[in-house]
């Protein structure tokens, strides 16, 4: 387990220190970066490192920080997005818990990079030890002269602000984070423009997840080379699998991406809690779910993608033979419909109808065409919703429907007479 | 240019257009919801997906630019039935109440459906119910939960343009709910764009409630009577009697907004007590007399009061249309040979020939015959001595369209706090009458010593000075004061001088009645002919008051500092309605409601749009027009058409150029004026310790008589307050009064704190001291100088 | 709460609100720390705590019930001494949750009124899906849990909510 890096010290009851966290060369990339490595520089090493962002999208991180204006005459912003509310995800929450120093010392990088004073960091209100961490990495950080004013002498300055959210995952959509630290409801934004242009306060804006950020330390401090050595070219560096739902060794573990999901749930999850698995969901419950058939499916962003579903925020559920998936799909879909923000109308009207349907349809109301009306519902979301939270249910919902149809076909009664169609007029 | 493809034709269009404008301006229609000109783009709805060549997903129309080269199909299968399918989702759980809904036959959802939807549905599951009674959020307006489509176009008009930020969105998900601060409105300006926004039946006016069905109704086309805005209504009747008003939203000018005098305030066509036969005044008592008789008596009565060589006085009310204006300036012109001729009681200050003359120099030839939204395209907005956030409250929404976003183009400088302020960049409490000390200092003509003035200017100059273009609006409470010469004369010299610094001036005023630019065009001023030319003969003022006075819908004596003098041989009175003035009348004669005759008013952007009747006047005689032709007939004077149609040509030719407009942008004022010597700014205002100077004006709901008569106006009206900022000290509780007074008579009234307000204001509704407290206001010269003093509800 | 009228709660946390405010740009970014900072103070959030909030942060009152009404850590109504919340996501349905809860609602029921010692709540993943079933008590987190571990849980905070009201009498 030597070789761990981003949980390196999670066995380290004393890590949130400052002290024990210097002592394992932390805040050691920083003073790289300040001391040899101008903004442009550091957008340049991020770049070259291919490291993609770990909050879902996969997005590369050196890009879109790229994408920042220099000379806007604005304030610039960074906003760490800790939101962590996609079910079957608890990994932001443990680096926080465990080695806040790593997200902040991050943090710093990047708003150097982007030239931010500013930072705020976003955390789930329902994350208390998490949020308690955070405050006293932060002021024992200012205390030592990585915050504030002219930070190791380097005469840039940074501010780092907590957030706390207030119970809506929609928050974790990078826009709807930004209108809620504005004061407002969570609702996405359109883009363009896009946050890195006119974000938070119409001000350019970058916004990434805690282990986007965790990676950096350790990115300057051992190098891009070493650093796009660990896992797949297009997308290297350490991640974070967390483990959950019908497995015998849930949690999460740093495994190298690109390893087939079949093997990482017997190897990390340590196998199905009874008999065999049946299906499993690979990047929290957005990510469209895979049959055990599909289980030789490579863990990395674009084997995921290419195959129908998505890394996502790699938090891996597995469901084994004794799951009902039209149960299963159904939570998911009510969790969805009740964390949907209200502003468009597929995701808003139609997960709830889908919701209704998929209730009716497991306690043995269900009726023939039930199933084609998800379908419907389904196709009427996805690709349409204003953001990826409608797509993203439809995608699972759809999933679900494709690969066990039969499991909901056989909970629709034999004697169920036909949905009518309604004449509405 | 950008050239693109939309279904099959090759477009060019200006690069930013968005997909759904080009489409529309080919009339290829996009259904849409969320989308509305003038708010924020919201591309919630989904209704305006299209299809976009080598992109997988559908884009909303409203929210995607054209690209170069973009190939876009707005009527695909896929695009039609992705519409279909929305429309399925919208409509599962909409309440399909279309019979009893106040919407049905005019309703968007409707309409979208019968044009999109596939009627039928297997979403068969219950839908979800908000309550099953609708909400009454305040006294104009209703909201039913259960039709909402969370379109938020209600939301976003009240914040973006009307600036009250009264509505929101409460909860979340499908509980999302439009609603105000416990189910009512705070800070509600009772406009009622949201009801008029509203695609479905969500938002509903109770005035109009379950009153018809929209396809029953009569629609006439006019112009709101309030105020110098000169909004388009289209008024709706059923049998003859009144039920609504709506705005235009396509081909109206203003579109969709309107203010809550424009929108609730028509009924005032059937308050009021009608004057329905000539009377004359005979032994002390007025008696109905025959059309015949009553001219008869006026014609003596001119004979008479000539003989005596005493003057007639001619006073107009700003709701008269041009024509009758025009006449009426006619009649006292040429057959009572008198240049009195006064169309507003408020404003004193125009009593002096200087102050006729800079009006015409700056209302006759520098104001902008163009649109005001093309005026505030401008980099620098001034709205000088103007509470038009109260008095012409769709001015100020279109103000706040303009600048919204940008903080860097507003000043504003009124004796009133307002809505706009928060959006300007300086903002200055002027009190009325000292617009020259302001203009001077930000000319660089005269240093400031007032140090709210120095600051304001240090703000303001910046702005003016890197601003390209100026859009000068000028209120009217000014006119009210003896500094009106001077201010009139300073605004003008100011455009001047910024014209000369190169910039690209252009000016409108902000008048507070419908008409007022129109009247004065008309020749209604002393010492200025029709089209603003300079009567030979200067009028000689009457000392002692005029022989005879002929008031033709106003009511001078509701403002006794206007100029009303009761020693008269004879008054005569032509109006719709019984008022204070009408009850000393000699001679009564009956006219039309507004409402109830055609012509033309001029608006404050020069534009001269048809009035028109919704129902003939509630009276058997001749128009005021023709009136004025029997008295010339009697008098032994022709004068000419009498009626609007053939008047107009008259008009036209006495007054060449006659309702010229360019609605392009208009021609900007040109520098290098003449600069004859300036007036010296006036210094008053040095207020004694206690001592408060009185403002008064129209407010949202109030302007003038007419408001007056409107009862759905006056309940929102409330009662009377005086409105003031009694300063940081101030603890006093809720329900304190105030005592208002001067040379020793005086009054008390609720105090409304407003801490917008400046240092020793005092603000009292126009209709409470018209009506209730001329005994402060009595001769006095405006602002009136007076005593507050504030008492605690407990002693 | 009752007792609370909008210039007291304006005085007591007229401070806290300065320095909430002082981290951002607009005073409209504080609305969410100070809706937090009232019902911490007052338990339950309501049209007193909006209209003070709203003078407060001199913002429109109904951007304050806007914000308070979207996030569902903001209690509009008053919470028994101790909240508890399941979480019933995937994981911990996976892990019994539902039953759990249908366990703890008559378990609740039975009991008699509570008298405002208990209310619960079905929430959504607490983001400790390896410790599932999850519940949070008020801010803590109760990892693995079970219905014999329920059971002497509810007995605990009931034990302890009798001494806490004795200590206070
Ligand atoms: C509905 C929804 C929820 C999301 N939740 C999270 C979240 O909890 N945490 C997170 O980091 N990203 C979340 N994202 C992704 C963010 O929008 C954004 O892509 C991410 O924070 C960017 O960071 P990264 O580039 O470092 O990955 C969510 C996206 C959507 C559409
Ligand atoms: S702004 Fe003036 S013209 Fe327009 S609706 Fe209001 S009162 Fe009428
Ligand atoms: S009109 Fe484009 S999404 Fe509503």
């Amino acid at each position: 387990m030597s070789d761990l890096v981003l949980l390196r010290n999670i066995e380290n009851p004393d890590a949130p220190e400052i002290a024990v966290y210097e002592s394992s060369g932390g805040y050691e990339g920083l003073r790289i970066v300040l001391r040899d490595f101008a903004p442009d520089q550091v957008i340049e090493a991020v770049k070259s490192s291919s490291l993609r962002g770990r909050g879902g999208a996969g997005f590369p991180t050196g890009m879109k920080w790229s994408f920042v204006p220099k000379d806007s005459g604005k304030p610039h912003y960074l906003c760490c997005n800790a939101d962590e509310g996609e079910p079957g995800t608890f990994k932001d929450r443990i680096l926080m818990e465990r080695d806040p120093h790593q997200l902040i010392e991050g943090m710093v990088i990047a708003a150097y990079a982007i030239g931010a004073n500013t930072a705020y960091l976003y955390i789930r209100g329902e994350y208390g030890l998490s949020i308690r961490q955070c405050e006293q990495a932060i002021a024992a950080a200012y205390a030592k002269g990585y915050l504030g004013k002219d930070i190791l002498g380097s005469g840039f300055d940074l501010d780092i602000h907590i957030h706390k959210g207030a119970g809506a995952y929609i928050c974790g959509e990078e826009t709807a984070l930004l209108e809620s630290i504005e004061g407002k409801r969570g609702q996405p934004k359109l883009k363009p423009p896009f946050p890195a242009v006119a974000g938070l306060y119409e001000c350019p804006t970058v916004v990434n997840n805690v282990e986007t950020l965790a990676c950096l330390p350790h990115l300057f401090r051992r190098g891009v080379e070493w650093f796009t050595s660990i896992g797949p070219e297009d997308g290297p560096g350490p991640k974070l699998f967390c483990f959950s739902g019908q497995v015998k060794r849930p949690g999460v573990y740093e495994v190298p991406m690109g390893l087939p999901l079949g093997e990482m749930l017997e190897v990390y999850g340590g196998g199905a809690l009874s008999g065999r698995f049946k299906a499993a969901i690979p990047g929290g419950v957005s990510a469209p779910m895979f049959p055990e058939s599909g289980f030789d499916v490579k863990m990395d962003f674009s084997s995921l993608a290419a195959a129908g579903s998505m890394l996502g925020s790699a938090g891996v559920i597995g469901l084994d033979e004794s799951a009902s998936i039209p149960r299963v799909a159904r939570r998911i879909t009510e969790f969805f419909s009740h964390e949907s923000c209200g502003k468009c109308t597929p995701c808003r009207e139609g997960l709830t109808w889908a919701a209704k349907i998929l209730r009716r349809i497991e306690a043995g109301e269900g009726a023939p065409g039930d199933v084609a009306q998800l379908d419907m519902l389904c196709g009427s979301i996805f690709g349409k919703s204003f953001c990826a939270l409608g797509d993203g249910a439809a995608w699972a919902l759809g999933a679900a429907l494709k690969h066990f149809r039969h499991e909901f076909e056989a909970l629709i009664p034999a004697q169920a007479q036909p949905v009518q169609e309604m004449r509405l007029w | 240019m950008v050239t693109f493809t939309l279904d099959g034709r090759e477009m060019q269009v200006e690069p930013g257009t968005t997909i759904l404008q080009a489409a529309r301006s080919v009339d290829i229609g996009i259904p849409t919801f969320c989308y509305q000109e003038r708010l924020s783009i919201s591309a919630s709805c989904r209704m305006c997906l299209v299809e976009i060549e080598g992109r997988g997903k559908l884009e909303p129309s409203c929210a995607t630019a054209v690209a170069e080269g973009m190939v876009v199909h707005s009527h695909s299968d896929r695009v039609v039935e992705t519409r279909g399918d929305m429309l399925e989702i919208l409509l599962a759980n909409h309440p399909l109440d279309c019979p009893v809904c106040d919407k049905g036959g005019e309703c968007e959802l409707q309409d979208t459906v019968f044009e999109y939807g596939r009627g039928d549905s297997r979403l068969r599951d219950p839908k979800r119910v908000f309550r099953n009674r609708d909400i009454e959020l305040n006294q104009v307006i209703v909201f039913n939960a259960n039709r909402c489509i969370q379109c938020q176009r209600c939301v976003r008009v009240c914040e973006e343009i009307v600036g009250d930020v009264a509505l929101g969105t409460g909860e979340r998900g499908l509980d999302s709910e439009i609603t105000g601060t416990g189910n009512s409105l705070k800070d509600c300006s009772h406009c009622g764009n949201c009801i008029e926004v509203c695609p479905v039946g969500a938002l509903m006016s109770i005035p109009y409630r379950y009153k018809a069905r929209p396809w029953d109704l009569q629609r006439t086309e006019t112009i709101c009577g309030m105020c110098g805005t000169g909004c388009s209504l289209t008024v709706e009747t059923r049998d003859g009697a009144f039920k609504r008003v709506k705005s235009r939203f396509d081909t109206g000018l203003n579109g969709e907004l309107l203010c809550a005098k424009g929108r609730f305030g028509f009924d005032a066509i059937d308050g009021g007590n009608r004057i329905r036969e000539p009377m004359v005044r005979r032994n002390g008592t007025l008696e109905p007399v025959s059309w015949d008789a009553a001219i008869r008596f006026l014609a003596d009565k001119v004979h008479e009061v000539r003989g005596k060589g005493r003057t007639i006085r001619g006073q107009i009310s700003p709701r008269q249309p041009n024509e009758t204006a025009f006449l009426f300036q006619r009649l006292m012109r040429q057959c009572f040979k008198s240049s009195e001729i006064h169309s507003s009681c408020r404003f004193a200050g125009l009593r002096t020939p200087a102050a006729v003359e800079a009006l015409a120099e700056t209302a006759g030839r520098l104001a902008s015959r163009s649109p005001l939204e093309t005026v505030l395209q401008a980099d620098c907005i001034f709205l000088l001595g103007s509470n038009a956030a109260e008095e012409n409250p769709v001015s100020s929404y279109l103000i706040r369209a303009a600048v919204r976003g940008s903080f860097n183009r507003l000043l504003v400088a009124s004796s009133r706090p307002g809505s706009l302020d928060s959006l300007a960049a300086a903002t200055l409490r002027l009190r009325p009458g000292h617009e020259s000390q302001l203009l001077a200092a930000l000319t660089g003509q005269a240093g400031v010593a007032d140090p709210a003035m120095a600051e304001f200017c240090a703000v303001a100059a910046p702005v003016v000075t890197q601003a390209e273009s100026i859009a000068l609006l000028i209120g009217t409470e000014f006119l009210r004061t003896v500094e009106a010469a001077a201010v009139l004369q300073w605004v003008s010299a100011s455009a001047a001088h910024f014209a000369d610094h190169g910039k690209r001036v252009q000016l409108q005023f902000l008048f507070d009645r419908p008409n007022q630019l129109g009247l004065w065009e008309m020749g209604c001023l002393p010492g200025i002919l029709p089209g603003w030319r300079q009567e030979a003969q200067r009028p000689h003022s009457a000392d002692g008051g005029p022989g005879l006075h002929y008031v033709l819908g106003a009511d001078p004596a509701a403002y006794r500092s206007g100029g009303f003098a009761q020693n008269n041989d004879c008054l005569v009175v032509h109006a719709a309605h019984m008022s204070r003035t009408a009850e000393h009348a000699d001679v009564l004669l009956p006219a039309p409601a507004f409402g109830e005759e055609e012509g033309t008013f001029t608006s404050n952007e020069g534009r001269v749009q048809e009035i028109r009747a919704i129902r003939p006047p509630r009276f058997s005689g001749p128009e005021p027009g023709q009136v004025f032709g029997l008295i010339a007939g009697a008098l032994g004077q022709d004068l000419g058409p009498c009626k609007p149609a053939p008047l107009g040509a008259v008009i036209a030719a006495e007054i060449p150029g006659f309702g010229a407009f360019d609605a392009e942008g208009g021609a900007a004022v040109s520098g290098a004026k003449k600069t004859g010597l300036l007036p010296p700014v006036s210094t008053t205002g040095g207020k004694a310790a206690r001592q408060h100077y009185l403002i008064t004006g129209d407010g949202l709901f109030q302007s003038g008589q007419l408001s007056g008569r409107s009862r759905c106006l006056s309940g929102l009206t409330g009662g009377a307050y005086a409105e003031l900022n009694p300063g940081e000290g101030w603890a006093g509780p809720e329900g304190s009064l105030v005592r208002i007074s001067a040379n020793g008579a005086g009054f008390t009234v609720p105090l409304k704190v407003n801490p917008g307000f400046g240092d020793g204001a005092v603000f009292i509704p126009e209709w409470y001291l018209a009506r209730h407290a001329g005994c402060v206001g009595a001769g006095a010269e405006y602002p009136v100088t007076v005593e507050v003093e504030l008492i605690s509800p407990e002693g | 709460m009752s007792a609370a009228t909008v210039a007291t709660i304006k005085q007591a946390l007229a401070s806290q609100v300065q320095e909430a405010a002082a981290r951002y740009p607009t005073k409209r970014s504080a609305i969410m720390p100070t809706l937090e900072l009232a019902q911490q103070a007052y338990g339950v959030i309501d049209g007193t705590t909006y209209q003070a909030i709203a003078e407060l942060l001199d913002v429109p009152e109904i951007w304050v019930f806007e914000v308070a009404s979207f996030y569902t850590l903001f209690d509009r109504k008053e919470m028994g001494r101790y909240h508890l919340q399941l979480c019933t996501n995937v994981s911990c349905m996976l892990a019994g949750a539902e039953e759990l809860l249908e366990e703890l609602r008559m378990h609740l029921a039975a009991e008699g009124p509570h008298e405002g010692l208990f209310s619960l709540s079905a929430v959504e993943c607490l983001g400790a899906c390896d410790k599932a079933p999850v519940l949070m008590v008020n801010a803590d987190y109760i990892e693995d849990i079970t219905p014999a571990k329920l059971e002497v849980l509810l007995a605990a905070l009931e034990r302890e909510a009798k001494a806490a009201e004795e200590g206070a009498a």
